[in-house]
């Protein structure tokens, strides 16, 4: 806990931490599933891609949420869930507007 | 009918299966009014009698509504009759008794059985703090 | 295990518990009565309490006999067939707007319209609020339930990590013991041994509406084409239509065919599209009664002629998400295990609510000591999450009861009426719980108790099936077994009023330790 981190409260860091892991985790968990989902459709049929990244994508959130309550470096926690989850996302995204794999 | 027969079945080897288990455990024979649970052979027989009630459970289950809803029908059934044993050791914990002293009672059979083997375990102390 | 670790853990479960639990507890109460759904129905509509002979069902009777009474130009028709739990028959339609009408419930022996009941009933607002909570503006209920769904997988797991003795307390419930010690016992009783259903329960909730949480990942692969997906996935499939008007060829023979392609299975239901039109299609869906998995097995029939269009089944993955699916729906014929799913319902309840009985107990002196609101705060919050919710439940059972028939008031309907009742009575609750800290679980468990007496009392005078008739014939049980449900409720809350307001017990030794120390 060093750096200008050591001058924010206690309290503003912990709703900077929940929003981070809630809503980075949900696009980390998204993006990956999609991009995954989007992998898979080449070599599966297009449904079946789907639906098995759209339910494996509900363990992916939670274990993701589950590390990011315990894990102790922010650092690691910004880049995995901050730039990380907006790639993963931003990048699926990128593809659904391409209309799709 | 049968069904009917075969779902108290059913529930009764869930139980039976759970309150075999209870009976390894510390808390439950306290509840008991006795001090200490049994050891070595003796909890492991009642390990392996509760675990096949249990597994016969699922046998009646399947054999009563086929492989998918047997399953089911056993993995909720065994939950519930594991917090009915709980509830037992809660409320009514003489229920339990003459399992118990069943437990107890061929413990001593298989104990001096084990003597005169030769292979008496030094786990079980002499004097059995679990008979009053 | 690593202590930080589990400090973390512990930290999650608790926040999270105590301020997603109150929503918890309103999805897992909601959810627990929706394993009875139907039942309730029978119950907040009396006169769909038939005893219907389902060998009759003639669709050629029923589906023309109910369209004839509406707008012949709509989008669709549905018409749900009467089964085991709901005798009656149920009719929809949709108008060109996509807008949904009904249900209609139809006695299947001679289609005739049973007047309507002015209720939301089971199906209409209990199920619908167990995974919407009625939010509809944005889906916001479907998420705040997600978000709910998600937090109650984390607290599964974080639980079963901060759980110090999970085998040593398997069985142990202490009863007799100080509140804190009890009700976290009691907690942990739940929690553990309900665990596999906690998990499986919580995770196919949210697995059931993968499309709606994750629609990224339908889109990332069918870009914004959800009606490709739609037919992939559910069998979905409608035509144009052409203006020209069309005939409609025997439905009983279509839902023969059907029948026949399933091996045996009848329709569970049975949607005419574009009805009228010379392009109309009639598509047969098969019963979810007979497994666990609600199928997406479907018949498509060229309406004018009777003709096979096409024919859908699940496609492998898609099978899988069904069966998940049907383990939560419990759409199946099955009376144990829907006796089973209530129960550990109900332990899922009961182990939210003495969540947070722990938590304000173990907290009550210190915050106390020092001023803290927290305590008062989250007594009030779990007073009316849990009693409360209870109470507004029966409320609305009860003023279904009372309320005639048509009648209406501010402008609103009957129907609306029973909910509005819910909801004043529910934030009644809230306020009292905040206004009469230490009495208000006493009080609200005697207004359950009471609650719970009048709504079987006011069943028996207003429809005459009281208990003992009920219970002589069969096609009242679910009557008697809501009355039953009601009788038995009565004396729990009882027993939870004088537990939860008997202060300072010493922990004493058991009557059976003390003879056995003789």
């Amino acid at each position: 806990m060093s750096g200008p981190d050591a001058a924010m409260p206690q309290g503003v860091l912990l709703a900077l931490r929940i929003l981070l892991v809630l809503g980075g985790g949900y696009l980390l968990a998204a993006g990956v599933s999609g991009l995954a989902a989007a992998m898979l459709a080449l070599v599966m049929p297009r449904v079946e891609a789907v639906v098995l990244m759209a339910m494996l994508a509900f363990v992916v959130y939670l274990a993701l949420l589950l590390w990011g309550f315990t894990e102790r470096s922010r650092a690691l926690l910004w880049a995995v869930f901050g730039v990380g989850g907006l790639l993963a996302f931003a990048f699926a995204k990128l593809i659904a507007w391409s209309g799709g794999a | 009918m049968a069904g009917w027969l075969l779902l108290v079945g059913i529930v009764t080897a869930a139980y039976l299966g759970f309150a075999l288990l209870a009976l390894t455990q510390a808390r439950p024979w306290q509840r008991l009014g006795q001090t200490a649970p049994p050891t070595g052979i003796r909890r492991l027989a009642l390990r392996t009698l509760g675990g096949l009630a249990l597994l016969s459970a699922l046998v009646l289950c399947v054999v009563r509504d086929g492989p998918s809803f047997g399953a089911l029908l056993w993995a909720t059934a065994i939950s519930i009759a594991a917090v009915a044993v709980a509830l037992t050791l809660t409320w009514r914990p003489a229920l339990l008794r003459p399992l118990a002293a069943m437990a107890t009672a061929e413990r001593k059979v298989r104990y001096s059985r084990m003597e005169t083997n030769g292979k008496g375990t030094a786990k079980v102390p002499p004097n059995n703090p679990t008979r009053p | 295990m690593d202590q930080t670790f589990r400090k973390s853990m512990a930290w999650l479960h608790t926040w999270a518990g105590v301020v997603l639990g109150a929503l918890l507890f309103a999805i897992f109460w909601m959810g627990t009565l929706s394993v009875f759904d139907k039942e309730i129905d029978r119950w907040m509509m009396p006169d769909t309490r038939l005893a219907a002979p389902l060998e009759t069902v003639s669709l050629d009777r029923l589906l023309p006999q109910a369209a004839a009474e509406i707008d012949p130009n709509v989008g669709l028709w549905w018409l749900g067939m009467p089964g085991d739990r709901q005798p009656v028959a149920e009719f929809w339609y949709v108008d060109m707007n996509g807008e949904w009408y009904g249900p209609a419930f139809l006695d299947p022996r001679n289609g005739a319209r049973i007047a309507d009941q002015g209720t939301l009933a089971g199906t209409g607002f209990i199920f619908p609020f167990h995974f919407s909570l009625h939010l509809g503006w944005q889906n916001l209920g479907y998420w705040l339930v997600g978000l709910a769904g998600m937090a109650m997988l984390a607290l599964l797991v974080s639980g079963v990590v901060i759980h110090r003795k999970i085998f040593a307390d398997f069985f142990t419930f202490r009863w007799q013991r100080k509140l804190p010690r009890s009700s976290l016992d009691l907690h942990n009783l739940t929690g553990v041994l309900g665990l596999p259903f906690h998990f499986v329960i919580t995770l196919s909730g949210l697995i059931i509406f993968f499309a709606i949480h994750f629609p990224g990942v339908v889109n990332s692969v069918y870009g914004g084409d959800r009606a490709t997906f739609n037919r992939d996935a559910f069998g979905s499939f409608q035509r144009e239509a052409t203006g020209a008007p069309g005939s409609l060829a025997p439905l009983d023979r279509m839902a023969a065919e059907a029948t026949r392609i399933w091996g045996g299975d009848p329709p569970g239901f049975v949607r005419v599209w574009r009805p009228g039109d010379a392009n109309a299609t009639v598509e047969m869906r098969r019963t979810r009664a007979r497994s666990i998995d609600m199928n997406v097995d479907a018949v498509h029939f060229d309406a004018a002629t009777g003709e096979v269009l096409r024919t859908h089944t699940a496609a492998p993955v898609v099978h899988v998400q069904r069966f998940i699916a049907g383990l939560h729906f419990i759409q199946f014929e099955h009376w144990p295990l829907r006796w089973l799913y209530f129960v550990l319902g109900l332990s899922g309840c009961v182990m939210t609510g003495t969540g947070y009985v722990y938590w304000v107990e173990t907290r009550r002196k210190r915050h106390a000591a020092q001023g803290l609101p927290g305590v008062r705060i989250v007594e009030g919050l779990t007073v009316g999450a849990v009693a409360g919710i209870i109470i507004a439940t029966l409320a609305f059972f009860v003023a279904n009861r009372l309320l005639p028939l048509g009648v209406t008031f501010a402008g609103q309907e009957r129907a609306a009426l029973e909910v509005w009742a819910f909801y004043l009575i529910w934030l009644v609750t809230f306020a009292h719980a905040w206004s009469r800290p230490g009495r208000a679980w006493r009080e609200q468990c005697w207004a359950i108790v009471g609650l719970a007496m009048l709504a079987v009392v006011l069943n028996a005078a207003t429809t005459g099936d009281h208990l003992v008739r009920a219970l002589a014939h069969r096609h009242l049980w679910p009557v008697a077994g809501m009355d039953l449900l009601l009788l038995a409720g009565a004396p729990v809350a009882t027993l939870i009023a004088l537990r939860l307001t008997r202060r300072r017990i010493a922990a004493r030794p058991s009557q059976d330790a003390l003879k056995a120390a003789e």
